[in-house]
């Protein structure tokens, strides 16, 4: 879900930061605010770009690559690790790209760096036990081979961050940033989950108003982590999720919270809940539990129910986000509580969101159960109504 | 003692009396001591304008890089960027594309291109301030449009350009329409400065521009001083001839060149003020020699010698504010025509700048009055502790000072010969030293500016012999009122003659240069039609000839033989070379050579084995010996020694070129591009219609400069005269000081003698009696300061020709005499001193007799 709204980000913040390159000679630490009302203007109606509007007919591996087509697309790798001797870490690494043009009005230039799309990527690394959290942003063009996604074989980059497919079902995730490492082998359990309608998902009242969403909800990861000082060797479970389309998003929403948990008995769930700015929840949030075999049981707003328990307040950015969840979906008996690893994963970028390594603990069917999964939250810092 | 002050006060009154009664005398003081002023804040201001205009090119396009990586003349590789910012580097990095366009529509601007990566910008270069500048839309239309440009606000009003706006744009001898996608705002003045003459561009549209697909000029970092490990590991990621260089050595190499140009100007600047010195030096001494009487008699009444010393220099500070202020203003308005006469020349001869506008620098304003008071202040003291340290008695005697300054006179005469030998030495020993150089040119100058008592004197009594035989009494008068009053007409004929020997000195310089650079052209010049890309810099042609164009040159009918040439900026460890690879079999035979290893016939042959041929200007530049030297140079496979085959004559750069083989050129930095080609035509082909012929030709793939023997040099000497346009501004504000000071000098000291002239009038001197009386005197002084000028100009010349011009850009001139410069200067010093005559001359015939005698 948190796709949808990803769609904007990609766009705006992607182009935010040329923006803000331009106009004050840099400084992203220093987070200038951005003109919102001229991004709304320049990007507002993008005409001529396929609109989410029917399910696909999916062909993996090559729509594990590029859409051109659509206006945003995303990869997004989230993943809970350990190492042998217990120490435990969280990582995010995101892809995305935000097309300027409609592939139907590129031109042909002889230049390689001409680019008609823009990459924005997000790389962050929880150390749970020192109880640090480091994140990091790029912009690029897809251009000149700075960066690029491509199907066969599936690979998408951004400098040296990237994803590469080795042999089949196996994916190589290697991030790096002022001494801050992530070099990491996936290996795909389910294969592609579909969300939705045959990963048709729908946001809103339009037609348009949806993308096209798939997630690889169990990746087994092995590799390393370099922290400032020490490299460990980790293992755990990681998340993919791939998502494309074009103005998905409706308006009156304020944010939104997703979640992903992957349970220890073999099976995996995702829900969304879409705020609106009267405080109520959106009827288009929704959700998939993914059986331990694999198969998929769809989710609707009345099937579960979020109950926040607790809240933590960001001293940077002085956004209250909550910090403890109880969660139950009574048609499948579930109860679960969902707490953050560490309550200061708040990314501070080009935009203010929160997202975060959690742990989950609760009974299924009466049996105890418990997992691992990762929380966004946006919406909290300032409203995002009206920038997307 | 609490009347003290105030008597000091009226004594100030009686200075200020004295200044308000002799207003003409006054006036002339301070327009001397403002010309002076105003040529030397003039020239700072140009001087200045000129360097703060190339740092901020060079700042607005390095930012905050600290090194930059550089592939030659070839660029760098754009996927070796690509790869080293896949490889993670954990320090900036930004590829650039630079390069300069010409504007049809702006009247022709010289416009600076600057290609980038928006994205990798942000720690290096600055351009905006505002949120509001380029909207979203002109965004993406920058990033995916071709030709999409960013200009400055100021630049697209002052053209009526807005986003969405076409124009068209040239470059190589190509038209390039182009659409404005969003205007930039800068974000202080310097900023505007700096981007009021910049395209900026998406580097893809650089590529696009320039012709240079899968190539960036350079790759800025930014290493902080105590990182050198990251700068070793950069390096190593490189492969051979691509080079971590710090920015520096770019911007180093540059400023060292154009300083010994600047330093030149501020010399000549200085010339001017110097002569404007021995004006007010002239101006006070007859000031106070007109009022020792006043001191006297003032010093009788007990007034101190420090109170007259203090009176005479209040005086002085009075005349050299008002000088000074007048000076600075007129110097403001100088170095406005001065700014673009210099940027003229710098453009010319060493780098495009595009920066026009710079505010006049306060510091110059500062120190040109600071100057133009303080020298008249030191001068002033002179004459200021002469009229302090007589006592009352002799201080009434007006006939104590003259006879005690025809005493020191040979005294002056051994001075300034002892003075001249210093500044020799001076000259002989300073070796490389520009500041010293001009030191000893300035000493041998004032030497022979003190020994005018001497000559003139002795050259009065020669004249006595020739004018009393032919005016009779009046030219026995003459001479010796002359030497009477030698310690005010010998300052007078001083000043007028350092004025006139500058002249001399400057057009023989320029003269021999010119000669020089014409023989020199003849000798190299043998193509009968010369190709090239026109392009923004006039000396050097660096941009491409389409390789369709060099095959149709080479079918061409009636075409002999085209030889091809390769201009190129090589890095080498003392900075960046210019190289000029060519294929001429007899290029070895027609340079003209300082010194070579070989006979010229075999020249060539070594360059074809890998020899090069250095210039003088580089060799002197680099130290290399005469025989024996080596040039090193960063080639595609790293750095490499040159066997140096000989150092030839070249008054194409000031910085020096190497002449490689082409064909050794191109192997050792993949670089197949040429800049110029020769053309040298069947016999009985008529150049200049052939010329025109292929340059119509030619006009499908790329417009090019097409050009006969005969219209290169011209050209060439165009722009040389244009070069020295700023040289010859200044020689004549050095004269007009001169006239100045002459016209002051001689018209106070005839207005002083106005009793005694009136009473040659009453004892029945007719009124052209006096006129001729008088017009002997000047013109007896006028003569001699034109004969004195003559050997201080040519030995001016010579130290020009053979010192400073060698010193300062390492070029070898041949001395050219003509009699032109002597006989203008000798006419100009005559007539200066003549007319000087005529006021006072006029004004005595006007008066009464009696009046004249009453005065005083």
């Amino acid at each position: 879900m948190k796709n949808i709204y990803w769609a904007g980000i990609a766009g705006i913040a992607g182009l935010a930061g040329v923006l803000l390159i331009l106009f004050t000679g840099g400084l992203i630490g220093s987070q200038p605010k951005i003109p919102s009302a001229s991004l709304v203007a320049g990007f507002s109606s993008p005409t001529g770009f396929q609109r989410a509007e029917e399910p696909l007919a999916w062909e993996f591996p090559k729509d594990f690559g590029p859409h051109p087509e659509y206006q945003t697309e995303w990869w997004y790798y989230t993943g809970n690790l350990e190492s042998k001797s217990g120490e435990r870490f969280g990582y995010q690494l995101t892809f995305f790209k935000r097309a300027l043009l409609p592939e139907a009005q590129w031109i042909d230039r002889e230049s390689a760096w001409a680019a008609d799309q823009i990459f924005m990527g997000h790389f962050a690394l929880s150390d749970i036990r020192a109880g640090k959290h480091y994140a990091f942003e790029r912009f690029s063009r897809a251009g000149a081979g700075l960066a690029g996604a491509q199907s066969d074989p599936y690979q998408v980059w951004l400098e040296n961050w990237q994803v590469t497919q080795t042999p089949e079902g196996k994916f190589q995730l290697t991030a790096e940033q002022d001494g801050i490492q992530i070099d990491l082998t996936l290996t795909d359990r389910k294969g592609p989950i579909l969300h939705g309608e045959q990963g048709y998902s729908q946001k809103g009242p339009e037609k348009g108003n949806a993308s096209h969403y798939y997630s690889q909800s169990r990746l087994e990861t092995a590799g390393s982590v370099k922290t400032e000082d020490e490299i460990f060797q980790v293992s755990g479970l990681s998340w993919k999720d791939h998502e494309f389309s074009t103005r998905a998003l409706a308006s009156g929403q304020v944010g939104w919270d997703w979640f992903s948990l992957q349970l220890d008995d073999g099976s995996e769930l995702m829900f969304f809940q879409i705020r609106r700015e009267d405080g109520s929840i959106d009827p288009y949030s929704s959700g998939t539990l993914v059986k331990p075999n694999g198969d998929v049981v769809g989710l609707a707003r009345e099937d579960f129910e979020i109950e926040v328990q607790d809240s933590w307040r960001s001293s940077e950015s002085g956004a209250e986000y909550p910090a403890l969840w109880r969660v139950e979906i009574p048609g499948i008996d579930l109860q679960l509580q969902i707490q953050p690893s560490l309550p200061d994963q708040e990314m501070n970028l080009s935009y203010t969101y929160w997202e975060g390594a959690v742990d989950t603990t609760g009974t299924s069917n009466g049996e105890s159960i418990s997992g691992v999964g990762f929380v966004e939250m946006t919406g909290y810092a300032s409203s995002f109504e009206g920038e997307f | 003692m609490k009347d003290r002050p105030l008597f000091s006060r009226s004594l100030f009154r009686i200075g200020w009396r004295y200044l308000r009664a002799h207003l003409w005398q006054s006036m002339l003081m301070v327009l001397g001591i403002s010309i002076g002023v105003a040529v030397s804040v003039g020239i700072d201001i140009a001087n200045l304008s000129a360097s703060r205009a190339f740092d901020l090119s060079t700042e607005t396009i390095a930012g905050r890089a600290t090194h930059y990586i550089s592939g030659g003349s070839q660029g760098v590789d754009d996927a070796l960027y690509v790869s080293l910012r896949r490889a993670g580097l954990d320090i900036p990095t930004a590829p650039v594309i630079t390069d300069y366009v010409t504007s049809p529509y702006m009247d022709n601007t010289t416009l600076q291109l600057l290609g980038v990566d928006p994205f990798s910008e942000a720690p290096f270069r600055n351009y905006l301030g505002g949120d509001d500048g380029v909207p979203l839309d002109g965004l993406t239309t920058f990033l995916t449009q071709p030709g999409s440009v960013l200009l400055s606000e100021s630049k697209a009003a002052v053209y009526d350009l807005s986003p969405g706006d076409n124009f068209d744009i040239e470059y190589a001898g190509r038209t390039i329409p182009v659409s404005v996608a969003g205007l930039l705002k800068p974000a202080d003045n310097l900023t505007r400065q700096a981007i009021d003459s910049m395209l900026l561009v998406d580097i893809a549209t650089a590529q696009e521009i320039t012709g240079r697909f899968g190539q960036v000029d350079r790759v800025d970092l930014i290493v902080p001083n105590d990182e050198s490990d990251s700068l070793d590991q950069i390096q190593a990621m490189l492969p051979g001839g691509v080079l971590v260089l710090p920015n520096e050595v770019r911007v180093g190499a540059i400023e060292e060149i154009t300083a010994a140009f600047r330093l030149n100007l501020t010399a000549l600047s200085l010339l001017a003020l110097v002569v404007a010195l021995f004006l007010i030096y002239n101006t006070m001494t007859f000031s106070v020699v007109q009022r020792r009487p006043l001191f006297g008699t003032l010093r009788s009444l007990g007034v101190t010698r420090r109170e007259v010393f203090l009176m005479v220099v209040s005086e002085a500070v009075v005349i050299g504010f008002i000088g000074a202020i007048f000076g600075v203003s007129i110097g403001i308005l100088m170095g406005r025509g001065a700014v673009s006469l210099v940027s003229q020349t710098i453009n010319d001869l060493f780098f495009v700048t595009t920066v026009r506008d710079i505010p006049i620098p306060l510091i110059s304003l500062v120190k040109g009055f600071a100057l133009g008071v303080l020298a008249t202040v030191i001068t002033a003291a002179f004459p200021a502790w002469e009229a302090a340290s007589v006592t009352p008695r002799t201080a009434l005697s007006r006939a104590n000072l003259e006879s005690k300054a025809q005493r020191i006179v040979h005294w002056l005469g051994i001075a300034g010969i002892l003075i001249i030998v210093i500044g020799s030495v001076i000259l002989w020993l300073s070796d490389t030293s520009l500041v010293l150089s001009f030191g000893g040119t300035f000493a041998v100058i004032f030497g022979f500016a003190i020994l005018t008592p001497t000559v003139t004197i002795w050259l009065m009594s020669v004249a006595n012999r020739f004018t009393s035989r032919v005016w009779g009494l009046l030219g026995r008068m003459a001479p010796r009122e002359v030497v009477n009053s030698i310690s005010r007409t010998s300052v007078a004929v001083a000043a007028l003659m350092v004025a006139i020997a500058v002249t001399i000195g400057v057009s023989i310089m320029v003269g021999s240069f010119r000669f020089t650079v014409d023989t020199w052209m003849n000798q190299i010049l043998h193509g009968d039609i010369y190709v090239s890309v026109p392009g923004a810099t006039v000396s050097q042609p660096l941009q491409a000839i389409d390789p369709r164009a060099i095959e149709i040159l080479r079918e061409w009918e009636g075409v002999e033989r085209v030889d091809l040439l390769q201009n190129a900026l090589v890095d080498s460890p003392a900075g960046p070379i210019q190289i000029s690879a060519n294929n001429n079999p007899n290029d070895g035979l027609e340079q003209l050579y300082r010194s070579s290893e070989y006979a010229p016939e075999d020249i060539w042959q070594a360059i074809e084995q890998g020899a090069v041929l250095v210039s003088e200007p580089l060799a002197n530049r680099l130290d290399l010996p005469l025989q024996g030297g080596e040039l090193q140079l960063y080639t595609k496979d790293g750095l490499r020694s040159f066997p140096v085959a000989g150092i030839y004559y070249d008054y194409a750069s000031s910085q020096g070129n190497a002449i490689l083989a082409l064909e050794k050129y191109r192997e050792y930095w993949d670089d197949d591009q040429v800049a110029a080609a020769a053309i040298l035509l069947e016999p009985g082909m008529d150049a200049a219609a052939t010329a025109d012929n292929i340059k119509l030709q030619l006009a499908e793939i790329q417009s090019l400069l097409v050009r006969p023997n005969q219209v290169l040099r011209d050209d060439a000497l165009e722009v040389f005269d244009r070069t020295f346009a700023i040289t010859s501004a200044l020689q004549l504000m050095t004269t007009i000081v001169a006239f100045v000071g002459v016209l002051s000098a001689m018209m106070s000291l005839q207005l002083d003698k106005q009793r005694q002239l009136g009473i040659l009038k009453a004892i029945g001197l007719t009124g052209r009696q006096m006129w001729r009386l008088i017009t002997l005197e000047t013109g007896l002084m006028g003569t001699v300061a034109g004969l004195l000028s003559m050997p201080t100009g040519y030995i001016l010349a010579l130290i020009l020709v053979f010192i400073i011009n060698q010193r300062s850009f390492g070029w070898t001139l041949q001395m050219q005499l003509s009699p032109e410069p002597f006989i203008q200067a000798f006419v100009i010093a005559v007539s200066a001193a003549v007319l000087a005559g005529l006021y006072p001359a006029l004004r005595i015939m006007k008066r009464n007799t009696s009046e004249a005698i009453r005065f005083d």
